[in-house]
Formats: C-alpha cells, sequence, structure tokens
C-alpha cells in the first residue's frame, strides 16, 4: 500500500494517489500521515483509481479526511472509476453519490482550478 | 436327448403317440418338436433351468403336440449316469400311471362319470403346470378348488418347516370360517372326509406334507360328487407343483441377494464428492445379470469407479461378476494407469472363462484436482454431465476392446479430462442405450437428452431419473445398471490470527480457490470482500475474548434443491459478536457483507460463525 501527495501547481490542492490494498490491517496504520499530509490544503483528491481492495476499514479512512477537510473549509473528492474496488464499496455505503468522481479531471473540476503542476514537490506515506 | 434338448433317439411308443411316423424323426429334431406350444414355453423359461440345476425332473405335468392335438403326459428326465452329453427323458400318460392313477382307473371303471373325472384332473393339471411362483400355485391351487373340484369355499393351509399350519388364502362364501385342519398330517395318506362334511386334501411333496386344501362341498351337487380318488390325485400333483415352485423361488433368491451383496457401494461420507447408484433388473425373467457397478478410495487423494457387463445372465453370469469386480479392486493400483490397468484385467479374464468378452468402463479421479482418467475395454462411454448448464457430453477417448478379446491391442488407451466442481461423471451399462428398433446413435442421444433434462438436479435425482428411461418396446429386457459420481471440489481452510499479518495472503488464496470453484472475477471479488469484513469483525472481538485468538476460513461449493449451486463461505472465532459493539465501523462492515453476498447468517455456538453464500447460476449479476 502506497500513497503519494502531489501539489496540483500552486492551487492549494493536493492529490493522495493510492495504489494498492486498504485494508482493516493497513487502514489504521495509514490514518495519522495521510491526516499530516493534507493539513493546510484548500483541496483534496484521493485518487483510489488503482486500489486493488478496498474495505470498510478503507471507508473509514475515507470518512476521516472528508471530515478533517470539512473541519478547515477545504474541498475534497475520490477518483473511483465505475467498475473499481472501490467504486463497488463507495456505492454500497451510499458516498459515492457525493464524494466519488469518474476521473481525475472531474475531480480537479471540482475541487480546483484546473491549473498545471509547478514544480515536483512530492511527499510519500508508505505502509505494507 | 442332449442337455440342450435335442432329440438323440425314441421309443416306438413315443412314436405311436406323436401319430407322425419314423420318419418325422429323420429329421433333427429338438424337445420343442414334441411339446405343445404351452409345454415349449414351461421348457424355455423353467424346466431346461431346473433339469440343469437339479440334473433331474420328476412328474413334470405337460402336453405332447400329437398328430391329433395335445396328449397330457407326466415328463421325467435324469441325467445319464453314463454320459455326460446324455439326458433320459421317460414320458407317460396321465391315464396311465402309478398307484393312484391305478386307483383312479379302478374308480373309472367302477363310475359311470369317470371320464368327467379324468376331465377335471387334466383341467387341474394344465393349470398347475403353467405356474412358476409359489403365489402363483398357490392361487391356482384355490382357483382348481372351486373351478373343476366344484367346492362351494376353500383354504389353503402351507405347513412350516415347524410343522405348524398357516394360512395361505381362501375362497367362497364362508370359507373364512373353516378351520384348519388337525390331527397328524404325515399320517393322512390320501384325501379324508371330516366333520361338516370337509375334505381334506393333503398337498405332498415326495417326502412329506407341504399343504392342505380344505374344501366345503356344496350341499346340493346337483351332479353326482367327485370321488375321493380325484381329489388324492389333485393334492399329489399341487403338492409337487408347489415343491416346485419353491425350489425355483429359492435358486433365484439365492441368485439375486448374491448380486444385492456384491453391488453394495458406499456408502461415503465425503465433502469432495458424492456417489449415486441404481440397478434394474430386466424384465426378461428372475435371472440375475451380470452388471456392476462399485467405487471405492483408492487412497486419500483416488476415487476408483467403475461399471461393468459379464455376458450372460444367471449364477455364472453373477459370479462371473463378482470376481471381475473384486478382482478391479485387487488390481487397482495409485501407481497403475487405466490402460495398464485393463490390461491386468486381461490376464484375469483369461483365467475366468465366464467372464470372458466382459466389458467394463474404468476410471479414476483425483479429489484434489479434478483430474479424471478413465478407460472403456468394449463399454459405453462415460457421460459427463457439467455443472451450470453446458450441455451433457459422451467421453470417447480411452476405448479398446472388451476384456479377453482375441483382438485386444497391447496398449490400451486411456482419456484424460479435468473437471470442475459439481460435474457428474455417469457410467452405465448398455441397458440404457439399446433397444432393437433404433440405432446405438439414438440411444446415446436419447440417454444425453435426458441427461439435460435433470442436469441441474443433484447425482442421485440424476440416476433415478436415468434409470427409468423409457426406451423402445423391447428394449427391458436387459438389466441396467448407472452410476453417478458428482466432484464437489475441494475444501478451502485457514487459519490465521488475529494480528491479521496473513490477510491479504488469505484474500488471494480464497480468490484463486474462488476461481478454481466455479465464481467469475466479480463473484470472487465480491465473496473476497464479505469474507474480509467478516474476518475483521472476528479478529476484532475474538482477540478481545482470548489472547492469540485464530479465525478460522472454511469454504466449500455445494448444489442445493432446486438446482442452484453455490459457494459457501464460513468465518468462525472463538468471541461473541452480540455485545459490546464498541466499533462504529461494525455496521458498515455488515452493510457491505450483505450487499455483497446473497445470504448472511451469524450463528453463537462455542463462538461466532459467520456464514457467506453465493449462488453461481441463477444468483446475482
Amino acid at each position: 500500500m502506497t500513497v503519494t501527495a502531489q501539489p496540483w501547481g500552486s492551487s492549494g490542492t493536493v492529490i493522495l494517489t493510492c495504489v494498492g490494498e486498504i485494508d482493516i490491517r493497513v487502514a489504521p496504520t495509514l490514518r495519522a500521515q495521510v491526516l499530516d499530509l493534507i493539513r493546510h490544503r484548500t483541496g483534496v483528491i484521493i485518487d483510489l483509481t488503482s486500489v486493488s481492495f478496498f474495505d470498510s476499514a478503507a471507508v473509514r479512512l475515507v470518512d476521516d479526511i472528508a471530515r478533517e477537510c470539512a473541519h478547515h473549509n477545504a474541498a475534497v473528492k475520490a477518483v473511483a472509476p465505475p467498475g473499481t474496488p472501490a467504486r463497488r464499496v463507495l456505492d454500497i455505503v451510499g458516498m459515492a453519490a457525493l464524494l466519488a468522481t469518474d476521473t481525475l479531471d472531474a475531480a480537479l473540476e471540482a475541487v480546483a482550478r484546473p491549473l498545471p503542476p509547478s514544480g515536483s514537490n512530492t511527499d510519500h506515506a508508505t505502509t505494507s | 436327448m442332449t442337455p440342450d434338448g435335442a432329440v438323440l433317439d425314441v421309443n416306438d411308443t413315443l412314436v405311436l403317440w406323436l401319430g407322425r411316423g419314423r420318419e418325422f424323426f429323420d429329421e433333427h429334431r429338438t424337445i420343442h418338436d414334441l411339446l405343445s406350444l404351452g409345454g415349449r414355453l414351461y421348457w424355455e423359461t423353467h424346466l431346461s433351468l431346473l433339469l440343469r440345476l437339479e440334473r433331474h425332473l420328476e412328474e413334470i405335468a405337460t402336453e405332447l403336440n400329437t398328430a391329433d392335438g395335445p396328449l397330457p403326459v407326466l415328463l421325467n428326465a435324469a441325467w445319464s449316469p453314463t454320459s455326460p452329453e446324455t439326458v433320459h427323458v421317460g414320458l407317460a400318460k396321465v391315464s396311465d400311471r402309478t398307484m393312484y392313477e391305478k386307483e383312479l382307473r379302478a374308480a373309472q371303471r367302477e363310475s359311470a362319470h369317470s371320464a368327467r373325472q379324468a376331465s377335471v384332473l387334466q383341467r387341474c393339471m394344465a393349470a398347475l403346470s403353467s405356474q412358476v411362483t409359489t403365489d402363483e400355485v398357490e392361487t391356482a391351487v384355490l382357483a382348481a378348488a372351486t373351478g373343476p373340484l366344484e367346492a362351494a369355499a376353500a383354504s389353503l393351509w402351507v405347513v412350516s418347516p415347524d410343522g405348524a399350519l398357516t394360512g395361505a388364502g381362501w375362497v367362497g362364501h364362508g370359507a373364512e370360517g373353516i378351520p384348519a385342519p388337525a390331527g397328524d398330517l404325515n399320517a393322512l395318506p390320501t384325501a379324508t372326509v371330516q366333520a361338516h362334511g370337509q375334505v381334506v386334501i393333503p398337498l405332498r411333496n415326495h417326502a412329506a406334507v407341504v399343504a392342505v386344501l380344505v374344501l366345503a362341498l356344496p350341499t346340493d351337487p346337483g351332479v353326482e360328487p367327485l370321488t375321493l380318488e380325484v381329489f388324492t390325485a389333485f393334492g399329489q400333483q399341487a403338492g409337487l407343483a408347489l415343491d416346485r415352485a419353491r425350489l425355483y423361488e429359492q435358486s433365484t433368491l439365492v441368485a439375486q441377494e448374491l448380486q444385492h451383496a456384491l453391488l453394495r457401494t458406499g456408502p461415503f461420507e465425503d465433502p469432495r464428492f458424492a456417489v449415486a447408484t441404481a440397478y434394474r433388473p430386466g424384465e426378461a425373467g428372475l435371472e440375475v445379470g451380470g452388471d456392476w457397478h462399485d467405487a471405492f478410495l483408492l487412497d486419500d487423494t483416488t476415487l476408483v469407479f467403475s461399471v461393468g457387463d459379464v455376458v450372460g445372465r444367471g449364477l455364472h453370469a453373477a459370479a462371473a461378476m463378482g470376481q471381475l469386480r473384486s478382482a478391479v479392486r485387487a488390481v487397482a493400483d495409485p501407481h497403475l494407469r487405466p490402460g495398464p490397468l485393463l490390461g491386468h484385467l486381461d490376464e484375469f479374464v483369461a483365467l475366468v472363462p465366464d467372464a470372458a468378452l466382459a466389458t467394463v468402463a474404468y476410471a479414476e479421479l483425483d479429489l484434489a484436482t479434478g483430474d479424471l482418467r478413465y478407460a472403456c475395454a468394449g463399454h459405453p462411454p462415460p457421460l459427463l454431465l457439467p455443472g451450470r448448464g453446458a450441455p451433457p457430453v459422451l467421453l470417447w477417448e480411452g476405448r479398446s476392446t472388451p476384456l479377453g478379446s482375441f483382438f485386444r491391442p497391447d496398449d490400451r488407451h486411456e482419456g484424460n479430462l479435468r473437471l470442475h466442481p459439481g460435474d457428474r461423471v455417469v457410467l452405465y451399462t448398455d441397458g440404457l442405450i439399446e433397444d432393437r428398433e433404433h440405432s446405438l446413435d439414438a440411444g446415446f442421444a436419447r440417454l444425453a437428452a435426458a441427461a439435460q433434462d435433470v442436469q441441474d438436479r443433484d447425482g442421485s435425482e440424476v440416476a433415478s431419473h436415468l434409470i427409468g428411461l423409457p426406451l423402445g418396446p423391447r428394449a427391458d429386457q436387459d438389466d441396467r445398471c448407472l452410476l453417478v459420481v458428482t466432484w464437489q471440489g475441494t475444501q478451502f481452510s485457514k487459519q490465521i490470527d488475529a494480528s491479521l499479518g496473513a490477510l491479504s495472503g488469505t484474500r488471494e488464496e480464497l480468490r484463486a480457490w474462488l476461481l478454481r470453484h466455479g465464481a467469475d472475477e466479480v463473484a470472487a471479488a465480491d465473496l473476497v470482500l464479505a469474507t474480509s469484513e467478516a474476518i475483521a469483525n472476528a479478529a476484532e472481538h475474538g482477540s478481545r475474548w482470548q489472547r492469540d485468538a485464530m479465525v478460522t476460513i472454511r469454504a466449500h461449493w455445494r448444489r442445493v434443491p432446486q438446482g442452484v449451486e453455490e459457494l459457501v463461505v464460513a468465518v468462525h472465532d472463538h468471541g461473541r459478536w452480540s455485545t459490546g459493539a464498541r466499533s462504529n465501523n461494525r455496521g458498515r462492515g455488515l452493510l457491505i457483507m450483505a450487499a455483497l453476498v446473497d445470504a448472511v447468517s451469524v450463528r453463537e455456538d462455542h463462538g461466532t460463525t459467520v456464514t457467506l453464500r453465493r449462488a453461481l447460476n441463477g444468483g446475482r449479476q
């Protein structure tokens, strides 16, 4: 499981790209690091396109991120294209309609102004 | 004559009775040519067998086919003590015979109605001679009592081995009230009149009284009553007929019990497979056949099953069948493939002439992988009935000639196939496909179509449906024997500790198992996620109750009634769910589980078991 945080230009928006399995075992350990990564951001995009397994603990993590964003008046969206494991679960728990977009572009449209990225100021959070 | 019935020589008296001249025997004649139609049938179905079994026949009432019409005779036959291929046959006209006929002739001379008496006796004997079973003979005796013997009512009593009398039936008005005869029956040499005008007739075999017939004669007979001599003569014939029927039933019962004992297969209590068998004797007669089915575990992971057919019928065929079936068990070996195994059976058959040209279908199933190896020696091809809706397939690989055939190949072939869980393999004998009016291809097509009708049923339902498959009008003379093996796949079983270090790996193993057992990618992903949620819950509360708590995950394939196949996953821990629902995520986990499978159930019994079911066919998309 890897989470990569990449600022979207100077928009104040960060894209968290998640790869691998998010489950009961890794989600709680990721929580503190991920919440650190989104601090002081005006927009947060959680890209779940490459997540291969996504369970209720992952739902809870996403829920915590959204709550934290709301606390700081930051916008938040999750990229979960139809057919992916994350979308299947977000649909089941009723969060897809408010949170999920099918593409990264749609998420950017909703969260930040579509500015080109500048610089490569990338942070990583990894657990296994 | 020879034991086959070919006439070797006849004396002048028989030539005279037949009224066809000596020239009749210039051509090759058999005993069939001498007997009336009824006598011929009796000979074919019964007497020829009895002669071989007993080596002699005594006082059999039958009819000669003479130029003047049927001539009732009593037939005695015995194997020649000097020549094994010769049977001596003595015939006596019914009117010429021994002591009681002499008495009868005396009665005939004395009585004006002797002709009527002789006619009565002949009618009775003819009725008795065509009966085969004891039930039939007893019914015929009672029918004769109120028929030709002119009784108003009659009751029949059979002597048990311990000498007691048992009612075997009654006929006519007031017959229920006829008391059982008393006294020493064996001291009753002839028919006698007892109190109340009842006639007690002993039915004797050569040694003792086997039954007693009690007649209530009409108070006003209208015609002159029959003499006691007629009743005595009837009793002797009826006793012999009863004795003969018992002997016949005994020999067929022995053969049938032998076959039943030989055909014991299973039962098996094994989640990996199910075996169903069915056997239906042909309608050709009471004789036992040479078909067998068998299934047994060769080792922990190999199920062997076979169906075979020994040529012919009767005790010889049954005995050869039993030997060959046992030989398959003896020869089967984990290191021997089906082809060479049939080669060993060739060697065995060379030592057992009655088993020559037997056909056999032999198969080995690897219960861990579903790999099937099979070979057929002259036998109809196995039928594969796939699970989940695919059409039946005849397995035409692995064919070679019947066992012990002159044309047998040096290497017998085998066929290979990998079964999927829920697949069924049907082995059967040719009684299921052969009828005399259609081609074999039509028989195969009919079998496959019938199998398709029940392909969503379990093996035992498939077996009972196919065994009753209607064929052409003359097809049911052959025995039918079949065996259905269902491979139910392997069991998934895994334990992980509550720290869940092995959770991801366990998911991957379960996913691979589900894909092997009929799940598509979507169903597998859904079941894996639901299972993972159940494991997470189990680990959470299981570890709360017990340090080092373990979570057990099991999965199996099964077929439920109405033809639905499903995969079942059970997650077990030693804790309890019902109290302290601490996690606010619990509800979300349950919601996800319920959305992904067809049924979630939670059972608390020595811990908690969550069972998840998902249908494979006709279930959710």
